[in-house]
């Protein structure tokens, strides 16, 4: 199985020459399974430079993984220049909006309509197939197979692993990893104010215990790791993303072979990441049994 | 009894919150850093929300691969942002055409609320496990929804034999049955809570059955043991007979009762804080 990352920026793209090395495009990940099958997670703007390179080896069939519905992991669609070629074939799969109830399709459709962009989801020349997935629903897609698990994020969020011939990878999409809404003070708490701790803990406890059975030991982990410890405890706590500091701890917990830190924070420069990742390896240092840690990078291909 | 069709658990659907959580949960909302912890406490205490959040988080197309049976358990897994854009949406229904007086509004609430913090810290007490005491207190928020739902239904005969019971202080604990009702208590219930795929505890609850999965030889008490005995003791504590005795023994087993409500007085201790923590509250009360 082969991975290259296409976008590994959060929020909104960031051209320029801060971030020319790490690349400024939103969410997109190829994953090629050993028989080639093309799997897509996400489609930010990261897609538009994947697009250009399948142009030379239509038709194609492919599988677009959709994490969730926030525009920088869905923007590039409208540009994925084979949904407009008669020919291909492109499978979307993703959430239930629970909220508005809409479908995969109904909800992607709409960044299609006349006041967005000229072409409308309808006038595509392309097969266009959509499913909306059910939580852990797995989808085979030739010698892979592609699992879902729920992840908490301010919009219905699908983590996806992929599997094929026993080597794996897991990306989270955006996920924050869920804190206690109670404070945690046993030294000073009446007995009502504890029992509302420890009873919401359990259920912290049971979800990032499913979660990190779902993870363990994967080749590939890549995750949202948007701030840092420090930068999320000032301002960020609840805006669904996650921190370098607590990625480290998962991948361990999770026994992951190989870490890659994904979502960069669209104001940080190459330099800046490139510091953070090595003040990361003094404050944690790095054991035999630690998973590889990499600050993943637009354009590097991975073999697994 | 007849069972009731797609368009009465329609109307069901259409049922809107309290007024008093719709003004808390839309001024709360105003704020975008609204604490999750007050948002989640204030919808915890509307039956109604509670129920359309979980009808909505547990619906088929929604797929969850576990049902949920709490507004707090929904945020860790699916994060708050969503249950709050849940309940927003639910605060957009419009008003019911049979609305409620006031003073029904407040008496369910009262006895709504009250089971439910009830039942929640009578399953603390009887050491159930820490992972389910949201479920029981949501259990107990809902035990008495269908006679709500009843009087939404136009059935407002049975709904006032009810309250008037009720305020007489005739009700004895469990019994809650209206005589003269479309459906019987725990009908429209289960019917509720198969259709919305409700888990237990709250589908037992709804529906007024003890669930088949109750070991009847276990020791210790099930989450509806102690919704049914919130149920008992909140009904006789909003009609202010604090001495009232509440002749558990008789409605409950040794086992149940025993590890649940102890002579000594712990549990009424206990209610007489939560009732003092819930007339506190301005607007609660």
């Amino acid at each position: 199985m082969k991975i290259v990352f296409r976008g590994v920026r959060g929020s909104i793209p960031s051209p320029g020459a801060r971030t020319v090395r790490y690349g400024g495009n939103t969410t997109c990940i190829e994953v090629r399974s050993d028989n080639g099958e093309l799997i897509i997670l996400d489609a930010g703007s990261g897609i538009f430079p994947l697009a250009n390179t399948l142009l030379a080896s239509l038709p194609i069939t492919c599988h677009i993984f959709i994490t969730h519905t926030h525009w920088d992991h869905i923007q590039g669609l409208p540009f994925f220049i084979p949904v407009f070629i008669p020919g291909n074939c492109v499978k979307i799969h993703g959430a239930f909006d629970p909220v508005n109830h809409r479908s995969i399709r109904e909800v992607l459709a709409r960044q299609m309509e006349y006041s967005y962009f000229p072409v409308r989801e309808e006038e595509l020349n392309a097969t266009m197939e959509y499913t909306t997935l059910r939580e852990r629903q797995t989808i085979e897609v030739g010698d892979a197979k592609v699992t879902n698990i729920l992840m908490n994020h301010p919009v219905l969020n699908f983590g996806y692993k992929v599997e094929c011939n026993g080597k794996s990878v897991f990306f989270t999409g955006d996920h924050e990893w869920p804190l206690n809404i109670y404070p945690d003070d046993a030294e000073n708490q009446n007995e009502m104010d504890r029992l509302n701790f420890l009873e919401y803990q359990s259920f912290i406890d049971e979800r990032n215990q499913e979660l990190m059975d779902f993870i363990h030991g994967v080749d590939a982990f890549i995750i949202d790791s948007a701030y840092t410890d420090e930068e999320y405890f000032n301002g960020k706590v609840g805006w669904g993303h996650g921190t370098f500091e607590n990625s480290i701890k998962l991948a361990r917990r999770a026994e992951a072979k190989a870490l890659y830190f994904t979502h960069h924070e669209p104001t940080r420069s190459d330099e800046d990441l490139e510091k953070l990742l090595a003040s990361l390896h003094e404050r944690f240092p790095p054991t035999e049994h630690d998973p590889k840690w990499i600050l993943a990078r637009e354009g590097v291909e991975i073999e697994l | 009894m007849q069972r009731p069709g797609k368009k009465i658990l329609a109307q069901v659907k259409k049922m809107p919150p309290f007024p008093i959580t719709r003004r808390r949960i839309l001024v709360m909302t105003t704020d975008v850093n609204c604490p999750p912890r007050e948002l989640l406490e204030a919808i915890h205490t509307d039956p109604i929300l509670t129920l359309h959040i979980l009808r909505q988080i547990n619906a088929l197309e929604f797929g969850l691969a576990k049902p949920l049976s709490s507004p707090k358990q929904a945020a860790v897994v699916v994060g708050v942002n969503i249950v709050k854009n849940l309940a927003l949406s639910a605060l957009d229904q419009k008003p019911a055409r049979n609305s409620l007086l006031p003073e029904e509004i407040n008496r369910f609430h009262q006895l709504a609320y009250t089971t439910g913090a009830l039942a929640r810290m009578l399953a603390h007490k009887a050491k159930l496990p820490l992972i389910q005491l949201q479920g029981i207190q949501v259990a107990g928020l809902i035990f008495s929804f269908e006679l709500l739902a009843m009087k939404r239904l136009g059935d407002d005969d049975a709904f006032s034999d009810f309250f008037s019971n009720w305020k007489k202080g005739s009700l004895k604990g469990t019994e809650l049955t209206m005589s003269g009702s479309t459906f019987d208590h725990g009908t429209l219930g289960t019917a509720i809570a198969e259709a919305w795929r409700l888990p237990e505890p709250l589908h037992a609850s709804l529906a007024n059955q003890r669930p088949d999965t109750n070991d009847e030889e276990s020791q210790l008490p099930s989450p509806y043991d102690c919704v049914l005995m919130a149920s008992a003791i909140a009904n006789q504590w909003l009609l202010k007979v604090k001495k009232h005795k509440l002749n558990l023994e008789e409605k409950f087993p040794e086992s149940v009762y025993g590890p649940l409500f102890d002579p000594k007085g712990e549990a009424a201790h206990a209610i007489h804080h939560l009732w003092t923590e819930f007339a506190s509250d301005p607007e609660l009360s």
